[in-house]
């Protein structure tokens, strides 16, 4: 039988037998994320502005995973807003380093892998890169601002006296322990696919300079750095916006009881 | 008592202050230094570099077996050679660069590049041709861009992450020289794991029994989601999995793909059993005699919160790096469900085993944390 088959199918097991209901939704999601991807890949295959495609699939796959699984409410409501947010920093901070280090499409290690097939595709794979990173670090802040918010959420429900600076000042402080860990997450998430090059520069041993200035090599630290800069950038602006809507909504019921 | 708690917390925060501030002393310090020896490296290069000065294109037209057809850029390129023995002089070099860039370069006026020079007795240079783009600075750029960030907004916490990094890095590139030197893969792979583990908890959450128990619960999980995954490979013989993206490397990929997954499940399990003992600790820390049913009902909660963002987290990083090939597949023709069979196969095995390791670690966690975490409890209770 196939094995991706068999994997999926205790994988659907174990979350329904230790995340209950939630489970089974978080396996739909991942299975909807994953259908969401491949229709936009298929949307930039038809020429259709690779920069567009993604922007609005990121905004419709981080709604599914937001709000599927947690239910639409103000944290995930903030959520949403943050990774939008953070996206567009991270493709205004990455757009123009992405295209003119021109690490776009394949390497010539690469090329051998699809050597049967035409390079002369008729798309530009140079804004492909920005997709890439995107997509890359999509999960990721999806992940670290819902933490964020959710935390954020409980301290505000149980402390009714909190201010709005000192529950940003507890945002922060949830967002920065989360740091550590999800860096790990990723960092050994991205040297595992990354480990079959390293081997192959040391058989063919080339030399640190040459590694440095290497089309795969430099892809690939722009794409966990960017993912980095994302799971960053997350956290003040999670702690931010949530703390600004929660208060909001605050200063609205205020105003609602004067009148 | 409670005022010199007071006054160890304040301590404790100038502390950090003092701390930080070095820090972002030493990172600004080092993050210039870098930059100017980036902008300024040509000389520690033996291959010569030359900078654009100018490019004349020439537009063609090319037509492949499909009947598509492609645009094409003859450039006809001035630069300066920047190092070495013909520092200074001007060469002529050609460039080819289609619309679709999948495999060439669109070079631009100040884009440095890598030349390979071919030069008569009189040393004189008959021809130059261009080998491969510096890309150095970029890399110097994003790298210094995520850590002052890293810096600005986590300090010391975020240090402590970079240092885990770092830490991290040194272990892998000590596997890979060893490999290379002989040693088993397989052996090399799983010291290399434990040290992982215990390196980076240690490091971000301090050496007490909270990281002691996610260390337990981290191993026990990774160990339990490679069995499965050794199992279901072995029992199915690698049935649907395809190993081209692979080849072009000397030794057996199925080994090292193996080992790739091991260290791939690692971090998602690591994160997952840090946040539930962390949670544990705090469910102890309020009220000591809580019921063992209340501690699990509660952490329970916290795993199922954390495990569909967290297995998401890892099927986007996964699958973002075979962007390029799906695209390449489609415009060529290749059937949607040929692509998702044949060519991301690896990439599916590693979110499923990632994912399943994520999700077996959370009652895996739950269950160390509770004998670890509950014994400090009542050795304090029985001290006291």
């Amino acid at each position: 039988m196939n094995i991706i088959l068999i994997l999926l199918i205790i994988l659907l097991i174990l979350m329904a037998a230790i995340g209950g209901s939630r489970g089974v939704k978080s396996f739909f999601t991942l299975i909807l994320n994953f259908f969401t991807l491949f229709f936009m890949l298929i949307l930039i295959g038809a020429k259709i502005d690779p920069i567009k495609v993604t922007f609005i699939g990121a905004i419709l796959i981080s709604f599914f995973s937001l709000f599927f699984i947690n239910g639409f409410n103000r944290k995930t409501f903030s959520s949403l807003l943050s990774v939008i947010v953070v996206i567009f920093l991270v493709m205004f901070i990455t757009y123009d380093m992405g295209i003119n280090s021109k690490i776009q499409g394949f390497s010539n290690e690469q090329t051998e892998t699809v050597a049967y097939l035409s390079l002369y595709v008729q798309l530009n794979f140079s804004k492909i890169v920005i997709c890439e990173i995107l997509i890359g670090l999509l999960g990721a802040i999806i992940d670290v601002s819902i933490s964020i918010s959710s935390s954020m959420n409980e301290l505000y429900k149980n402390n009714s006296q909190i201010t709005k600076k000192s529950l940003f000042k507890s945002g922060m402080s949830i967002g920065k322990d989360i740091l550590g860990t999800m860096t790990n997450t990723l960092l050994f998430a991205y040297i595992s696919g990354f480990m079959t090059l390293i081997i192959y520069f040391n058989e063919l041993n080339y030399s640190l300079s040459t590694i440095f200035n290497e089309k795969v090599f430099c892809a690939e630290i722009f794409q966990v750095l960017s993912c980095g800069i994302g799971i960053i950038l997350i956290i003040p602006i999670t702690a931010y916006i949530t703390s600004e809507i929660f208060f909001l909504k605050k200063l609205f019921k205020k105003n609602l009881s004067k009148v | 008592m409670h005022k010199y708690l007071i006054n160890k917390y304040i301590n404790k925060i100038k502390n950090d202050k003092k701390h930080t501030i070095i820090i972002i002393f030493l990172v600004a310090i080092t993050s210039s230094l870098s930059l100017y020896f980036i902008s300024n490296n040509e000389n520690f290069y033996s291959k010569p570099i030359a900078r654009v000065l100018s490019v004349n294109e020439e537009e063609s037209k090319k037509e492949d077996s499909n009947g598509k057809t492609e645009n094409i850029k003859l450039q006809k390129i001035q630069a300066v050679i920047l190092n070495g023995t013909y520092k200074n002089k001007t060469v002529e070099l050609n460039n080819i660069s289609s619309f679709s860039q999948a495999n060439d370069l669109d070079l631009k006026i100040n884009d440095e590049v890598f030349i390979s020079i071919t030069d008569n007795d009189s040393s004189q240079i008959k021809s130059a041709k261009i080998l491969e783009l510096k890309r150095d600075k970029y890399v110097i750029y994003i790298v210094n861009i995520f850590i002052v960030l890293v810096i600005l907004i986590g300090r010391l916490k975020g240090f402590k992450s970079l240092i885990s990094v770092v830490v991290n890095i040194i272990i892998l590139l000590g596997i890979i020289v060893l490999f290379t030197k002989g040693f088993d893969l397989l052996f090399l792979s799983v010291i290399a794991s434990i040290l992982f583990v215990i390196l980076s908890i240690l490091i971000v959450s301090g050496p007490n029994k909270k990281s002691v128990s996610a260390i337990v619960g981290t191993l026990i999980g990774t160990l339990l989601s490679v069995l499965i995954a050794g199992i279901v490979i072995k029992s199915n013989n690698w049935n649907g999995i395809h190993f081209e993206e692979m080849e072009f490397l000397t030794h057996p990929p199925e080994k090292i793909f193996f080992i790739e997954l091991i260290i791939g499940t690692l971090g998602g399990i690591m994160d997952i059993a840090i946040s539930i003992s962390s949670a544990i600790e705090e469910l102890y820390d309020k009220n000591p005699n809580i019921q063992r049913k209340a501690v699990i009902k509660s952490a329970r909660e916290i795993g199922q919160d954390i495990m569909g963002t967290m297995a998401n987290t890892l099927v986007f990083a996964y699958l973002s790096g075979s962007i390029p090939t799906i695209l390449l597949l489609l415009r060529n023709g290749i059937p949607i469900t040929y692509i998702i069979n044949f060519n991301l196969s690896l990439e599916f095995m590693r979110a499923l085993i990632g994912s399943i390791g994520i999700v077996l670690s959370i009652p895996i966690t739950i269950f160390t944390s509770i004998i670890i975490l509950k014994k400090q409890m009542i050795g304090e209770i029985a001290e006291s």
